[in-house]
């Protein structure tokens, strides 16, 4: 915006500057702190600069607070936590998202609800569970008189324990255990197309296919970010790590220590010392966040259905509906012939798209029965049926190249990869998309990437063609 | 979470969610259960298991005054530590989305505080407000013995406070900014050729418009107060002088831990779970219906 206000350009510099100081002072106390010898940081007020005593500081730090060691444990912790946070999460987050089954409402709620309360408000309760991680299973057990039961017959009592404290897990399982992860997937993955998921399963990838190749690559970014915060903040746990070891000596975590560097209340003051600790287990974290783009589509190449004879379709009876009330499809008949060409019209909403969708298999048919070639469909799934589909909005995979968008259907079906590469080539001359091979969709023009949609459709020799308003 | 597209499967779906549900049934509702049992529950001197008592562990943290003026300084803390930390946040923000030359340098120098440890901080607080070192401690050279945070208790406790704002500037930084960046451009280009000059916009335009952001950093700010200031006062005070800077966690580890009042420990644990269920409810509840302009 073009407006000039001087005064007021000065006081934002002026308040950013006072800001600037508020932040950065501490970081600065730290560094310089760091710095000085004994006599030095003896001194009030203390000086503002540098002195040349860094390293001998950060050495004595380093030996005194046994730091090495425990940096090491810190780092378990971390990266157990990180990695256990990430894998869970994106699984349960899956399951939740991309399943429909009933239970499902109820275990996102059970998993939600665990956001409200952080470990450090049920710390108590916590600290006991690890003290035997067994005793709910023992509780089950005893209740249920399988305990009575069996030492009744063998003569053995059983009393279960596995006990967490002084242990990695002990650290990283109840840290694991919140839902911050699964929460932060399930936001992501609530934003991937339907398309995208139909498209894979006209692609005839499984669910598990569809995860591993579609939805890991795509949620990159997103797993960096949560993996840099899961690092940093399970680096900086504190009250837990000091609970569940006793055995500071070989469990005991680098921040822990920093308390044991603060000089004692008659001791020798060296903050000197403590400032070169603070500054050790400040730097970890001050690592930055990996940046990484996501996001690229790639063209694929058409195969010629010469060889492969087009499919009749008769459709009797059809209704859909999508809730009891709601009924969107008031019984369609036709019979389409092999080779025919069909245009369905009509206004917006009267149940164009559904139809094509219940052709596909990616919608129930309510009622009435769909065949190709003779053979009834309904219950079969989308990849069984033949069917190839272009979707309105293209659903390209945008971290594809265009080989890639259009082979990944012939590579779900393991097809050996020099055919692959024969037919995404020829498919692509076709459809006049040879230059644009390895590009990414995002590269591409809205022509460009219809075409990588038709290719995409062409490459399998499907016996059904279907084309939701691509042009 | 309506979505068209889903997979059917009569088992997978269970497998992939079962390491997660295991967990936090392991280490979330079990405990939280547990502690539940142990509030209302009071065990016996001599071992020989736990006997009801009702609420009577509760009446005696109700009755203690001691519990009061410790919930009643986790108040006050919590108040001015978020009341301080969003204030400096959002001036900042403010001045920062102006993007004028430079804003870069300042914009990443503010977002620091957020990757620091509370019990790192603390010790550079402790350094910084020691009496005998640091530059506070300069006030006791002009007038000897004014500043002693180790014995004046208020001293101690406001100490803590200017920790605990100054480590959330950060965060509240990041969700102000990101908040003003998302008002869309033509609505602040819409008052400039209202004839309303910068500060002017400010004040009518973005801070209302900021009202959804404000709110939820509210909550998570008070939340914060409660759950994150145990490594700090660990190691800035250590709950002293005298309880001076004991708040709601610290009293529960010191009681749970090293009084080993079990039960008196989860009566408290359940009241403060309680208040936190409490405010993330509201925010939930209030947050969506009314601050929301569209």
């Amino acid at each position: 915006m073009i407006e000039r206000s001087p005064v007021f350009d000065l006081l934002t510099y002026l308040a950013m500057g006072i800001g600037l100081i508020l932040v950065f002072t501490p970081f600065w106390v730290v560094f310089i702190g760091a710095t000085l010898s004994l006599p030095e940081v003896a001194r009030v007020p203390m000086q503002l600069w540098p002195s040349d005593q860094l390293f001998e500081n950060i050495a004595t730090a380093w030996q005194r607070g046994d730091l090495g060691p425990k940096m090491v444990n810190s780092l378990i912790v971390a990266v157990g936590v990180t990695v256990g946070k990430i894998v869970i999460a994106s699984l349960s987050a899956f399951s939740i998202v991309f399943f429909n089954y009933r239970a499902r409402m109820v275990f996102f709620w059970l998993i939600f609800i665990t956001l409200m309360l952080p470990l450090e408000v049920r710390i108590v309760p916590t600290y006991a569970i690890a003290a035997n991680a067994l005793s709910p299973l023992q509780l089950i057990l005893d209740v249920t008189g399988l305990t009575g039961l069996v030492q009744m017959l063998s003569g053995v009592e059983i009393a279960l324990n596995w006990n967490l404290l002084n242990s990695y897990e002990g650290m990283i399982l109840p840290l694991v255990a919140t839902a911050t992860g699964t929460f932060l997937y399930r936001q992501f993955f609530m934003t991937i197309p339907d398309e995208l998921v139909e498209a894979g399963k006209m692609d005839g990838s499984s669910p598990m296919q569809f995860f591993a190749d579609v939805l890991i690559p795509l949620s990159r970014t997103n797993m960096l970010a949560l993996a840099t915060i899961m690092f940093v903040s399970t680096w900086n746990q504190y009250l837990w790590p000091l609970l569940v070891t006793t055995d500071r000596a070989n469990f005991g975590t680098a921040v822990m220590q920093l308390k044991a560097l603060v000089p004692a209340q008659n001791g020798t003051p060296d903050w000197n010392v403590t400032m070169a600790g603070a500054l050790i287990i400040m730097l970890p974290r001050s690592s930055s966040l990996p940046s990484c783009s996501a996001g690229s589509s790639g063209v694929s190449s058409p195969a010629t259905s010469e060889d492969t004879p087009m499919a009749a379709i008769s459709i009797r009876g059809v209704k859909k509906r999508y809730t009891p009330k709601t009924l969107v499809i008031h019984g369609v008949d036709v019979e389409i012939e092999a080779g025919e060409f069909v245009v369905i019209l009509g206004p917006s909403g009267c149940g164009k798209s559904t139809l094509l969708r219940m052709i596909a298999g990616l919608e129930e048919i309510t009622e009435g029965e769909i065949a190709i070639e003779g053979r009834v469909v309904n219950r079969l799934e989308p990849r069984e049926r033949g069917c190839a589909m272009v979707f309105q909005n293209y659903a390209l995979y945008p971290h594809m190249t265009v080989r890639q968008n259009i082979g990944y259907a012939l590579k779900v079906a393991k097809v050996p990869r020099p055919e692959r590469e024969a037919r995404v080539d020829k498919v692509a001359q076709i459809v006049g998309l040879l230059d644009y091979l390895d590009r990414r969709p995002a590269e591409l023009s809205g022509g460009q990437r219809q075409r990588v949609a038709v290719a995409r459709a062409m490459v399998r020799n499907p016996r059904v063609f279907l084309f939701d308003e691509p042009l | 979470m309506e979505r068209r597209a889903y997979y059917r499967n009569k088992v997978l779906p269970w497998v992939l969610i079962a390491p997660q549900l295991l967990l936090i049934l392991v280490f979330f509702y079990w405990p939280t259960t547990q502690a539940l049992y142990w509030a209302f529950t009071l065990e016996q001197p001599w071992g020989g298991g736990n006997t009801w008592v009702g609420f009577d562990n509760f009446a005696s943290i109700f009755t203690d005054t001691r519990y009061w003026a410790t919930a009643l300084r986790s108040a006050f803390y919590a108040v001015c530590a978020t009341a301080i930390s969003m204030t400096v946040a959002l001036t900042l923000a403010l001045f920062v989305d102006r993007a004028l030359k430079g804003t870069r340098l300042f914009q990443s120098v503010f977002v620091w505080p957020y990757a620091i440890a509370a019990p790192a901080a603390g010790v550079a607080f402790r350094f910084m407000f020691s009496p005998q070192a640091g530059f506070i401690g300069a006030v006791n050279q002009v007038w000897p013995g004014i500043w002693d945070p180790s014995t004046v208790g208020w001293q101690a406790l406001a100490m803590v406070i200017v920790c605990h704002a100054w480590l959330g500037i950060g965060y509240n930084f990041v969700f102000f900014l990101a908040g003003l960046q998302m008002i869309p451009r033509s609505i602040v280009e819409a008052g400039a050729m209202d004839g309303a000059r910068p500060f002017r916009r400010m004040l009518d335009l973005q801070l209302p418009l900021l009202a959804p952001t404000t709110f939820f950093l509210l909550i998570m700010n008070l939340i914060s107060s409660f759950t994150d200031s145990f490594g700090l006062i660990d190691t800035l005070t250590e709950g002293g002088p005298v309880g001076a800077t004991e708040v709601m966690v610290y009293k529960i580890y010191f009681d749970g831990f090293k009084g080993l009042d079990y039960s008196g420990a989860a009566a408290q644990s359940i009241v403060l779970m309680l208040l936190v269920i409490s405010l993330t409810f509201i925010q939930f509840k209030w947050v969506e219906r009314r601050i929301h302009y569209s």
